[in-house]
C-alpha cells in the first residue's frame, strides 16, 4: 500500500516539476489565409472537356524495358497501337449473340464458350484489312474497382488469345476493359451477376473516307 | 509488492496521473499497439466550431469525456476568431493559449484542431489535408474526379471529360494523376496540375493504363499497364520516362501501394489463381507474396504512412476493410474493421477513408482504425468512391 502511494506521488511530483514555469500568457493569434486566395485549382483550371484542348497531349516518353522477354500470353505479343481506332464507327450488332460469360472471379475462356470465339474468328476473317475487333471486358459489382478494371482486361486478353489462335492477324485486336462500371443487367442477384461477367465483341468499321450524308 | 509493480511496468504501458487526489490508471492494451485515446474535454465552444472541434479531434487520437475525467482541459479562450486555452488539470497549469482569424470559422476550427493536435500529441494533424476522390452522378457509367476538403466540404471538380474517369492519386498536393477514358476511349492515365489546369499524358500506351500510385518520395509512380499483353506492375518517373516493367505474369495485377521508404511496391496478383497481396523492390527481383491470415480475397492494399501497417479490403462476399501489420511476428494478421472498401491511410497513420455501401449507393467514410469509430462525409455529390488522401 505504502509502496503504491509513493509511486503515485513520485509520478505526480515529476508531472508538476515538469510543467512549471508555464504562466498564463494572452492568446497567441494567427491569422488565415483567405480560401480565395489559396488557388486549389479547380477553380482556375479550364474546363477540359474539349476534345481540342487535349488534341496537343503526347504519348508517354521514351519507354526503355527492363528485364527478360515477357513469359505473358502468346509470347511477346506487344498489343498493337490503338491509335488506329480513332474516329472510327464501332458495330456492335454484328457479333451481340456472341458475347462470352465468364465464371466469378475468373478470366479463363470456358470450354462452352469457346465456340463464340471460334464464330468469330471464322466471321472476322472474311472482313477485309480495313477492318479491326475491339474486345471489351466486363465484371461483376463483386469486385473492388481497380481488382476489377485489371480483370476484365485480363478476360479480354484471353478471348484475344484464342482469336489470335484461330488465325486472326494479332494486329487487327483490340482490348479495352470497363471493370465493373458498364453492367449489362444492373442487379444485385447471381442473374444480374452472370450477364456482366462478359467479353464483347465490337467490330471496328473501316475509316470513312467520304461522307454520304450529304448526298441526295 | 516491488517485483510485482516492476512486472506491470516493464509488460504494458501505463498512463498514470491525478487529478483532485483521484488516481485514474489507463492500460493500453490495444492489440494493434495504437496508443489509447487521449480523454479531454471541451468546453464553451458551440455550434459549428464544436461540431467541427470534435469531429477533427476524434480522428486524431482524442475522446471526449466531463472536465474531471479529462487529461487535458480545453476551453473557448476570449479572443477573436476561433481559439482555445488548454489546461492540464495535474499541473493545474494553462500549457496552450491560442486562436487564428481570418479564412472562414471552418478554416479557422481546422487549423485550431490540427494545433491541438500537434501540441498534445507531437504528431501533425489531418484538419486541414485534402481527398481526392470519383464521383458519378449516378450508379453506373461516366465518373469524373473531385477534390475536397478531408470531411467532404468544399467539394469541386477537377475533370469535365463527359467519360470515365477514375483512380485519382496525389503527387504532393498540387498535382493529381487518374485515369480517363477522354484521350482513347480507354484506361489512360493523366497527370493534371491543379494550379494551372494543365495536363498531360503520362501512360498512353496500348491496352490498359490504370491503377497510378505515386511514391512518397514524389519521384515515380506505380501503375498498372497491359501493353505487353497482361496487366502488369509497372513504374516510370511522374512525367513517364525510365518505364520499367517490374511484374511479368499470365495473369493480371492491380492496384499498387509504396512503401514510406519509396523503395517497395505492394500490390494484388491473380497469379496464384486467386487474388493474393505481393511485394517488389523497384530495383526489380521476384515478387514475394505476403501472407494474409484470417482473410481473403485481398485487394486494393494502402501502406500506412509510417510503414507499420497495410489496410485492404478482404472480399469475403462482402467487403470488408481489414488491417494488418507489415512488420514484425503478425506480419499480414488481419484484424477486420467493419463492411466497406477501398480503404486510404491518413498522412497520421491512424484515421483511414474508405467507402462504405449504403442500399447500392458509394459513400465516403472515415475511420479511426483503433476504436473502428466510423463517420461517414455525406457532401460529396452522387456516388463516391476510390478516395486518395493528399499527404
Amino acid at each position: 500500500m505504502k509502496t503504491q502511494t509513493l509511486l503515485v506521488l513520485g509520478f505526480a511530483t515529476a508531472l508538476v516539476i515538469a510543467s512549471s514555469g508555464c504562466k498564463t500568457a494572452p492568446p497567441r493569434v494567427s491569422k488565415l489565409p483567405d480560401p480565395a486566395m489559396t488557388g486549389s485549382g479547380a477553380s482556375t483550371s479550364p474546363t477540359p472537356g474539349d476534345g481540342a484542348a487535349l488534341a496537343g497531349l503526347d504519348k508517354s516518353g521514351t519507354s526503355s524495358v527492363d528485364g527478360g522477354k515477357l513469359s505473358g500470353l502468346s509470347g511477346s505479343t506487344d498489343l498493337p497501337n490503338d491509335d488506329k481506332l480513332r474516329d472510327r464507327d464501332m458495330d456492335r450488332s454484328e457479333f451481340a449473340n456472341q458475347t462470352v460469360y465468364f465464371e466469378y472471379d475468373r478470366s479463363s475462356v470456358q470450354p462452352d464458350q469457346a465456340s463464340r470465339i471460334d464464330q468469330v474468328a471464322a466471321q472476322f476473317k472474311t472482313k477485309g484489312a480495313a477492318f479491326d475487333l475491339l474486345i471489351e471486358g466486363h465484371c461483376d459489382e463483386r469486385g473492388t474497382e481497380e481488382y476489377n478494371r485489371s480483370l476484365g482486361e485480363r478476360r479480354a486478353l484471353a478471348i484475344r488469345e484464342l482469336l489470335i489462335q484461330s488465325g486472326v492477324d494479332a494486329g487487327h485486336v483490340f482490348t479495352r476493359s470497363f471493370g465493373k462500371d458498364q453492367p449489362a443487367t444492373v442487379g444485385h442477384d447471381e442473374s444480374a451477376w452472370s450477364r456482366n461477367r462478359r467479353g464483347e465483341f465490337i467490330l471496328v468499321l473501316p475509316k470513312k473516307i467520304i461522307t454520304t450524308q450529304n448526298q441526295q | 509488492m516491488k517485483k510485482f509493480l516492476v512486472l506491470i511496468f516493464s509488460s504494458v504501458s501505463l498512463a498514470v496521473f491525478a487529478a483532485d487526489n483521484n488516481v485514474i490508471v489507463r492500460i493500453n492494451t490495444d492489440p494493434l499497439g495504437f496508443p489509447p485515446p487521449i480523454p479531454v474535454s471541451l468546453t464553451g465552444f458551440s455550434g459549428e466550431v464544436d461540431s467541427v472541434l470534435r469531429f477533427d479531434l476524434s480522428f486524431m487520437g482524442f475522446e471526449f469525456v466531463s472536465p474531471d475525467k479529462a487529461r487535458y482541459n480545453i476551453a473557448k479562450n476570449s479572443a477573436a476568431g476561433v481559439g482555445a486555452q488548454i489546461t492540464d488539470p495535474l499541473s493545474r497549469q494553462g500549457i496552450y493559449n491560442k486562436a487564428f482569424t481570418g479564412g472562414g470559422t471552418r478554416q479557422q476550427t481546422h487549423a485550431l484542431a490540427d494545433d491541438i493536435a500537434q501540441t498534445l500529441t507531437q504528431k501533425p494533424g489531418i484538419a486541414q489535408t485534402r481527398i481526392a476522390l470519383k464521383a458519378r452522378p449516378n450508379d453506373y457509367g461516366a465518373g469524373e474526379i473531385f477534390i475536397a476538403d478531408y470531411d467532404g466540404f468544399n467539394a469541386q471538380p477537377v475533370t469535365k471529360d463527359n467519360t470515365i474517369c477514375a483512380a485519382p492519386a496525389w503527387a504532393g498536393r498540387s498535382t493529381l494523376l487518374y485515369m480517363s477514358h477522354k484521350l482513347s476511349s480507354k484506361p489512360d492515365i493523366l497527370s493534371h496540375n491543379l494550379s494551372t489546369g494543365a495536363r498531360k499524358a503520362i501512360a498512353r500506351f496500348p491496352g490498359m493504363n490504370s491503377s497510378a500510385a505515386v511514391s512518397p518520395d514524389g519521384r515515380r509512380v506505380a501503375m498498372i499497364l497491359s501493353k505487353s499483353g497482361s496487366p502488369d506492375l509497372w513504374i516510370s518517373d511522374l512525367d513517364g520516362g525510365n518505364l520499367k516493367q517490374l511484374t511479368m505474369t499470365k495473369e493480371d495485377e492491380s492496384s499498387p501501394c509504396w512503401s514510406p521508404d519509396s523503395r517497395t511496391v505492394c500490390f494484388v496478383s491473380r497469379q496464384s489463381g486467386k487474388a493474393q497481396l505481393y511485394t517488389v523492390s523497384v530495383s526489380g527481383g521476384a515478387m514475394q507474396r505476403v501472407p494474409i491470415a484470417g482473410v481473403a480475397n485481398p485487394s486494393e492494399p494502402d501502406w500506412s504512412p509510417d510503414g507499420k501497417y497495410i489496410v485492404f479490403t478482404a472480399n469475403m462476399g462482402g467487403f470488408q476493410i481489414c488491417v494488418a501489420p507489415m512488420e514484425g511476428p503478425l506480419r499480414g494478421t488481419a484484424t477486420t474493421l467493419g463492411a466497406g472498401e477501398d480503404p486510404v491511410w491518413a498522412p497520421n497513420s491512424r484515421a483511414v477513408m474508405f467507402v462504405k455501401n449504403v442500399n447500392h449507393r458509394h459513400v465516403l467514410a472515415l475511420l479511426d482504425v483503433p476504436s473502428k469509430k466510423t463517420k461517414e462525409i455525406s457532401r460529396i455529390p452522387g456516388d463516391a468512391s476510390q478516395p486518395s488522401w493528399a499527404r
